[in-house]
């Protein structure tokens, strides 16, 4: 997203801010530089430079340093580790700067743990200093990075003992009101002492303020989120809109859209963070932390899906409701403006494509009603439990005991079962073609991982409903004479139909 | 034409190291930070908005459709909620055909061949066919495919790729072809899966524009789609570790990542993301594989101190490598 050096070039020719010749010069050094590596290749770094600071903690722990030989080795191979990547800054010695530097603070932190006891306050303290002195010392990106989160992991366990309750609003929104300032404030810290910390600064509060908000939307989590958070975070969405939008009339056009968000947004106010991010991501082209606010959105949705403090149907409504606020957004900035023409398209391979999908599905529906409509019912007795499934919502797991059968049988065929005058279904023998008797009716199954299904192992219901299920004792099939099943139902030990039935 | 150095982005780094070398006085150095500092323009900023907004819209759209669909609403008939999807799925590929813009154009037909997978949703929903069948998502892909190519939107073939991976995992898991467990194949059935695509990508790419514009992000995520998933049972057969013993399975894990990495890096020599897939997976090989023998044969702190160190060697030569791509 930055412009190139070419383009910044020609704009200080043409402002007479650099003599002829420049250009040649700048080719030059940029030529002669090493190339810097990628973010994934600083990730590589980062996931192996932990495991071999493992290897060296594993070392540490079977020489017994005890507590206090561990806060004076860990702190030694800090100062160590600072001092050797100052003097090198490539190859192994390197790499094994930044291994030695993340050794050497948990050996510390452990220490200090051990001394002064787990659930104190000086660990996260003395955590906090280690950190800072990397953050400011160590002149490494990926290393500041690092010890940012590792501030933002310190003062997480500093606010524990403040005993100021389980709600993260203040974290949540210090942090990323942190790492908006911090983007902000770049252009003038970069000419300053702080110019090298302040983007791994910036970086680490806010991948910190995702964490926590996902953190407080765990389905068990101890933590939370409260209307504080979600006042905060919409008055920094408000703050950053400020700084980009052109005048007074946008912004004041954008306040009832950031408070419709507001007001849409569930227990955590993901989309307002996510919206903030990315606002900053464009005031300061920086594409990575585009990355960050997607793949935050992405999680924080994925979260919602399991957690259970509003019904499927309420959090429905609140996403159609923001999908309706950024369309609206997209409308109000012109929606033209930021396409490019359409390729043409071909309208018979489109018609094609719609038919064959429609067809696919609707003739799968009409072969089930088929089944509906000729089927017969059977009821087969059950043995339940509930999950939810990836899109499908709640459900439960059925088990049939007709399906408990251990003997020699083809892996996927039919049965024979007997019908009794309420149509409760017992297994009688494996279908070998013989006839069927007066009372016998034949039942499709497969043998899966050495349990037999019935094609109907799931039974979908409303969601907040299982109780009305949780005394099914059978499971209500229609089947075809060819043995092909749909369950329609669940019956309770009286055979009463327990909610709706298909049929 | 300007020398390719000077086509590099003007980071504040790059600007520092002019400073540093005399090419930039204090002064231009200051005046070039606030060039690369100023934010875009304004039709820039409005095009970056707007695009976020429409792509947010139709994904949180989606969601909203998927988050109602799992709610399974008993009061909304089956005929009404099929009518439903069904309707809003013609109405996307409406849009799609009336919409002036190629962006808006491929979200349309995105969610056109999204709403096919709460369309199957609800048939297994209404007609009990079982939780997250394979045959579900395998269904999804392949009818979505057709609509892809129409779209020419390498994210919604993406979304293709993914529905594949999904589908073979839950294949796996509730169809398992062999008689072990699904854990000890599971990573070389996606890993194969990964690379059906790869190829299809790199056959069809370069014959046809049904994919749309080739972009670098797509054979990167599914080389990674081919390394990482039987790196984990690879290490842990190589690492010794307890509770599972693939065997054979470990053994054909780590063969398949070191085959793989091997194929990759002579496949696309300069991309530096290639090369950082492969030495992570050859690392971990490498370092599972040598820790095992050390802390079976050595002291323990030493075993330890030396597996640290090989591995600050071996990150090391990665390194190398990798720039050395560039």
């Amino acid at each position: 997203m930055n412009p190139t050096l070419a383009a910044v070039l020609s704009q200080l020719e043409r402002e007479d801010a650099v003599p002829v010749g420049t250009r040649e010069r700048a080719t030059e050094v940029v030529a002669a530089e090493k190339p810097a590596l990628p973010w994934y290749a600083r990730g590589l770094t980062g996931v192996y430079g932990w495991l071999a600071a493992a290897c060296f903690l594993g070392a540490a722990h079977f020489l017994h340093l005890g507590s206090q030989l561990s806060i004076v080795v860990g702190l030694a191979a800090v100062g160590a580790a600072i001092a050797l990547r100052r003097f090198v800054a490539r190859g192994f010695f390197a790499q094994l700067s930044l291994s030695i530097a993340l050794s050497g603070e948990v050996l510390a932190v452990l220490g200090m743990s051990e001394l002064s006891g787990y659930g104190t306050v000086w660990p996260p303290l003395f955590m906090l200093g280690i950190e800072l002195v990397l953050l400011l010392a160590y002149p490494d990106s990926l290393m500041r990075l690092l010890s940012a989160l590792g501030v933002c992991s310190a003062l997480f366990r500093l606010w524990e003992h403040t005993g100021l309750g389980r709600d993260l609003d203040v974290l949540v929104t210090g942090a990323l009101a942190a790492a908006l300032l911090l983007f902000h404030f770049r252009p003038r810290l970069e000419r300053t002492a702080w110019a090298r910390i302040v983007t791994p600064a910036a970086y680490g509060f806010a991948i910190a303020a995702c964490a926590w908000m996902l953190l407080a939307l765990e389905r068990y989590s101890y933590f939370g989120l409260g209307w504080p958070a979600r006042i905060g975070v919409a008055a920094l969405l408000l703050a950053q809109l400020a700084v980009l939008l052109p005048s007074r009339r946008h912004l004041l056009l954008a306040v009832p859209l950031v408070a419709a968000l507001s007001a849409l947004s569930f227990g955590a106010p993901g989309v307002l963070a996510g919206a903030a991010l990315l606002a900053a991501a464009l005031h300061r082209r920086e594409a990575k932390l585009v990355a960050l606010a997607a793949g935050f959105l992405v999680g924080f949705y994925g979260h919602l899906y399991y957690s259970m403090d509003q019904t499927l149907l309420v959090k429905s409504a609140l996403m159609l409701g923001n999908a309706a606020c950024f369309v609206l957004v997209w409308r109000l900035l012109g929606a033209q403006l930021v396409d490019d023409a359409p390729v043409a398209i071909d309208r018979r391979v489109m018609a094609m494509a719609l038919a064959g999908a429609l067809l696919v599905v609707n003739g799968l529906i009409v072969q089930k009603e088929r089944v509906l409509e000729t089927g017969a019912p059977l009821l087969v007795e059950l043995r339940p439990v509930d999950p939810r499934s990836l899109m499908q919502g709640d459900y439960m797991t059925l088990r049939y005991r007709i399906g408990d059968r251990y003997e020699h049988h083809a892996r996927d065929g039919r049965m024979v079962v007997r019908v009794d005058s309420q149509n409760v279904a017992e297994f009688a023998r494996w279908d070998d073609g013989t006839p069927l008797k007066p009372g016998e009716r034949l039942l499709r199954y497969r043998d899966r991982d050495g349990a037999l299904r019935l094609g109907a192992e799931a039974f979908f219901f409303q969601e907040g409903k299982g109780a009305l299920y949780a005394g099914a004792r059978y499971g209500e099939l229609r089947v075809t004479g060819r043995g092909d099943a749909v369950l329609v139902g669940l019956r309770d030990a009286e055979r009463h139909r327990l909610g709706r039935a298909l049929r | 034409m300007e020398p390719a150095a000077l086509e590099a982005p003007a980071t504040p780094q790059r600007l520092r190291a002019l400073r540093d070398a005399g090419v930039l006085t204090d002064a231009a150095y200051d005046r070039a930070l606030g060039l690369v500092s100023a934010p875009p323009p304004r039709d820039a900023q409005a095009a970056f908005a707007a695009r976020a907004a429409l792509i947010l819209g139709g994904l949180l759209s989606l969601a909203g459709v998927v988050f109602f669909v799992a709610h399974n609403w008993d009061a909304m008939s089956r005929w009404a909620k099929f009518g439903v999807l069904e309707l809003a799925l013609l109405g996307f590929a409406a849009a799609a055909l009336r919409a002036t813009g190629q962006l808006t154009r491929q979200i349309a037909l995105s969610l056109c061949a999204a709403m096919l997978g709460p369309l199957l949703a609800v048939y297994g929903q209404t007609y009990q066919t079982g939780a997250d069948p394979f045959e579900l998502f395998l269904s999804w892909a392949l009818l979505a495919a057709p609509i892809a190519a129409l779209a020419r939107f390498m994210p919604l073939w993406a979304g293709v790729a993914v529905l594949l991976d999904v589908s073979a995992t839950l294949w796996c898991l509730q169809v398992p072809p062999l008689d072990v467990d699904p854990a000890y194949y599971g990573g070389l059935v996606l890993a194969a899966v990964n690379v059906a695509c790869l190829a299809g990508y790199e056959l069809v790419s370069r014959r046809t524009t049904w994919l749309g514009a080739r972009t670098r992000w797509f054979h990167r995520v599914l080389v990674a789609g081919v390394l990482l998933p039987p790196l984990p049972l690879a290490v842990w057969h190589l690492a010794g570790w307890p509770w599972l013993w693939p065997g054979s399975w470990g053994d054909a894990s780590a063969a398949g990542v070191a085959v793989a990495s091997l194929a990759f890096a002579l496949c696309y020599r300069r991309d530096r993301f290639v090369r950082s897939a492969v030495a992570f997976g050859l690392i971990g090989l490498a370092s599972a594989l040598v820790g095992h023998r050390l802390l079976a044969s050595a002291d323990e702190p030493f075993a330890w101190l030396a597996l640290g160190l090989l591995v600050v060697a071996q990150l090391t030569v990665a390194m190398t490598w990798i720039r050395r791509a560039s």
